[in-house]
């Protein structure tokens, strides 16, 4: 077993997971271990050749792509930052200076920042083609002056942000795959098992598990529960969050919000509730 | 728990911070029926923080997380690998065994729960409107959520003795994702996403 809790809920940015999550964190990691990482004969880092980014896309991300935000989060990932880090007011601000612009501030959250010319219009779109591997697919071409091909890989979005690049085993798409779990399972029936022979209960298997990934803390117990509680807080202010806006919801669909109304409703109804109902 | 639904799914379809759990599409499932935990179970309506934190520890680790990985692992929580059975039918199973397992149920009770609220949620297709995240998938975590209650309850019922297992269901997921048209895969070239006029 090499899924953690923490690769399962991820903080991350709206409206998608696979769409926009997933694409954000491929162009990240793009730019950051195929540009900023990765050097020519000279010892120069790639990044400081790049001429053009080239972005094609494949199947559903293309297809659905517009309404999900992956264009944009592409451009964000190429930019350096992180989907599960990035406020939505720096995403606004950011992808607003670039439909402006056209330019695009390559790996500028790497401290590496170089200036290309890029805009969503100019991506290769190919609704209709499906890799065999999976359905949202893309791929990244770093470009030189001369045209030469500095870099290039297919990255594949599978689902809850995960990313699996083309060179990449599927089963590799999580860190520590090294770490020996006190009770893996892949199945349920392993699971129960392990409940029977402990006298454990699912959450407590689980948190020994979680602990094992981070044994080189001081604290792992804590380190894990304080992690799940901070998840916890983002999905609570995700709620607040939500009860502040107002207006049709974005896309041109014109769906009508409905939570900020019935807030108000329910707490006229029954004032005596807490207001954290 | 409606209210909490749409209030996570509306700040995802406004591009606002959510965790994905297990996606994004999904998000309002687990908050919804964690504040149903919190707020609704016996003694948790005068509960301190600190039991507060027991019971959202303990249902976002067993659930959610324990059964979450069982869905990665054997199946998939994509939609446009397998439909929304993958992303809101796993969020609505994930939540129902953690609810499970906070109202004292067995593990054998938390796998039931698991298995029901999938069970009823195979074959769903996902077909959004115009391509957003917004129609059918917002209203559609706020059933799924009541779902993963009402799976909970009835395992909590039962002795934690079943005929079909949680493995049988997920392999049923994942054969049935693999059989369904791409039409219904995150497309929008089927279902609602056709039928319904925009305007």
């Amino acid at each position: 077993m090499s899924v953690s809790l923490f690769d399962l809920f991820s903080v991350g940015v709206g409206p998608s997971s696979s769409h926009t999550v997933g694409p954000m964190r491929a162009a990240r990691r793009f730019t950051a271990e195929k540009l900023v990482g990765t050097a020519d004969d000279g010892g120069t880092p790639l990044i400081e050749r790049v001429d053009s980014v080239q972005v094609e896309l494949f199947g559903s991300l293309s297809a659905t792509g517009a309404g999900h935000g992956t264009f944009t989060a592409i451009l964000l990932g190429l930019e350096g930052w992180a989907a599960e880090k990035v406020r939505p007011d720096q995403v606004d601000e950011r992808i607003a200076a670039m439909e402006a612009s056209g330019t695009v501030q390559l790996a500028a959250q790497l401290g590496h920042r170089r200036d290309i010319t890029l805009r969503t219009a100019d991506f290769i779109q190919r609704p209709l083609t499906h890799l065999e591997r999976h359905s949202n697919a893309m791929t990244l071409r770093a470009v030189d002056g001369d045209d030469q091909l500095l870099a290039e890989e297919t990255y594949y979005s599978v689902g809850g942000g995960f990313v699996v690049a083309e060179t990449e085993d599927p089963g590799t798409d999580s860190a520590g795959d090294d770490v020996v779990l006190p009770y893996p399972f892949r199945t349920s029936a392993e699971l129960m098992a392990h409940c029977r022979s402990t006298g454990l209960p699912v959450s407590q298997i689980m948190l020994a598990n979680e602990c094992a990934r981070r044994e080189d803390s001081p604290d792992p117990r804590s380190e894990v529960l304080e992690g799940i509680w901070h998840l916890w807080e983002v999905m609570e202010e995700c709620k607040n969050s939500a009860l502040r806006r107002e207006g049709p919801l974005p896309g041109g669909l014109k769906v009508r919000r409905r939570a900020p109304d019935w807030h108000a409703r329910l707490w006229q109804q029954d004032p005596e509730r807490s207001h954290a109902y | 728990m409606n209210l909490v639904t749409l209030a996570v799914n509306e700040e995802n379809a406004s591009g606002g911070r959510v965790v994905t759990a297990p996606t994004n599409g999904a998000a309002g499932i687990i908050p919804a029926v964690g504040f149903y935990a919190t707020h609704y179970s016996p003694g948790a309506s005068y509960a301190k923080k600190a039991d507060r934190h027991r019971i959202v520890t303990t249902y976002l680790l067993t659930a959610a997380a324990a059964i979450g990985v069982l869905y990665k692992e054997q199946a998939s929580i994509s939609g446009a690998e397998v439909g929304c059975q993958g992303e809101v039918g796993s969020a609505s199973s994930m939540a129902a065994a953690g609810l499970c397992e906070v109202l004292g149920g067995s593990p054998e009770q938390v796998e039931n729960a698991a298995e029901i609220a999938m069970e009823h949620n195979l074959g769903l297709t996902c077909d959004p409107i115009s391509w957003l995240v917004q129609v059918p998938c917002i209203e559609r975590n706020a059933i799924a959520a009541t779902k993963a209650v009402n799976a909970a309850r009835m395992a909590l019922m039962g002795d934690g003795v079943h005929r079909v297992s949680l493995d049988d269901v997920i392999t049923t997921m994942r054969e049935t994702g693999k059989d369904m048209s791409h039409k219904y895969k995150e497309t929008a070239l089927g279902g609602l996403a056709v039928n319904v006029v925009e305007c």
